[in-house]
């Protein structure tokens, strides 16, 4: 009996240790392992049409949350295909998750959307624009967005989001994932 | 005439036989109209792996050809800027993220998938693109 019981303790100690130990696959890793625009949210365990809607951006998109353990994930939809990943909550404060969308083509509005969770406690979100200018938006279900048009050559560009509470303080800033000048690449 | 005729037993059994033979033709019809639903539903869904080897900063990884994509998902080995595109004479549609980007073009059209490493480094790059 005994010696069951330290077989099994030896058993559940090393599970323990090899999954504690394991990291997490990167996206490339979970883009193979999960083929498609929900791959990386297969990965996280998260189904997409579980996610909460948010709000929708003007090229149709349905901007959704869901929470996957710590994690929190953003869900992008159009026409029944969805696009998505999850981050930490530390990953959202540093606006890892944020994404820029431009519709760049002759044939389209030249719209651009930046999309993104916001941190817990934060009620308003700042774009701040290459000339210094800002503009707000509240945020929604955890999220933001901002709804513009492409940048034009030699104009001013969003660079960042200023996280802003309800007192009006600011509590953090993340940077763009794009720089000044490849916004249609 | 009486003496061509065959006795009911043997009668009994070509009927059975005959019966087998048309269970035997719709199953093999039902089969043959699943296959070809199957094979219709494979050539009108189409996805594609592109790319996974390292790209310099600006560069980018290209589907085979244009197709009817709808979404396009790009990763990084890193957590360095990625701009997933999906585009052609008219349309560019360009999402950018970090680590990761996902963009959708809903038009119809043929369009071309890319993901361009925007990360400032040298990176190994995967896109998917599905329609």
């Amino acid at each position: 009996m005994l010696l069951v019981a330290v077989i099994l303790a030896v058993v559940a100690g090393v599970t323990t240790y090899a999954v504690a130990d394991s990291p997490e696959p990167g996206p490339v890793a979970q883009l193979e392992a999960h083929p498609g625009g929900e791959a990386f949210l297969q990965g996280a365990g998260v189904n997409a049409s579980d996610a909460t809607p948010a709000f929708s951006l003007q090229n149709g998109e349905t901007v959704s949350v869901a929470s996957s353990g710590a994690n929190r994930c953003v869900v992008h939809t159009l026409g029944g295909k969805a696009t998505g990943r999850c981050y930490p909550i530390a990953a959202v404060a540093q606006g890892e998750d944020i994404t820029v969308f431009d519709e760049c083509g002759s044939s389209g509005k030249h719209l651009m959307e930046i999309s993104g969770l916001a941190p817990a406690g934060t009620v308003t979100v700042r774009l701040v624009e290459s000339d210094g200018t800002s503009q707000t938006t509240s945020v929604a279900a955890g999220a933001f967005r901002f709804e513009g048009t492409n940048p034009v050559a030699g104009g001013p560009y969003p660079t960042a989001a200023e996280w802003v509470a309800s007192d009006g303080s600011g509590s953090g800033r993340a940077p763009l994932p794009v720089s000044g000048g490849r916004f249609c690449v | 005439m009486i003496g061509t005729q065959r006795p009911a037993g043997k009668r009994s059994a070509e009927r059975i036989k005959n019966a087998g033979r048309s269970r035997r033709f719709v199953v093999a019809g039902l089969c043959a109209f699943a296959v070809s639903l199957f094979a219709a539903a494979a050539a009108l869904a189409f996805n594609e792996f592109y790319g996974n080897y390292e790209i310099g900063n600006g560069g980018y990884v290209s589907s085979a050809g244009a197709h009817t994509f709808r979404s396009n998902v790009g990763a990084g080995a890193n957590k360095g800027q990625l701009a997933c595109q999906l585009f052609n004479g008219s349309t560019n549609n360009v999402s950018h993220g970090n680590g990761s980007c996902g963009v959708t073009y809903n038009g119809g059209q043929y369009v071309w998938a890319r993901v361009y490493d925007q990360s400032g480094a040298r990176e190994n790059v995967l896109g998917y693109a599905g329609t």
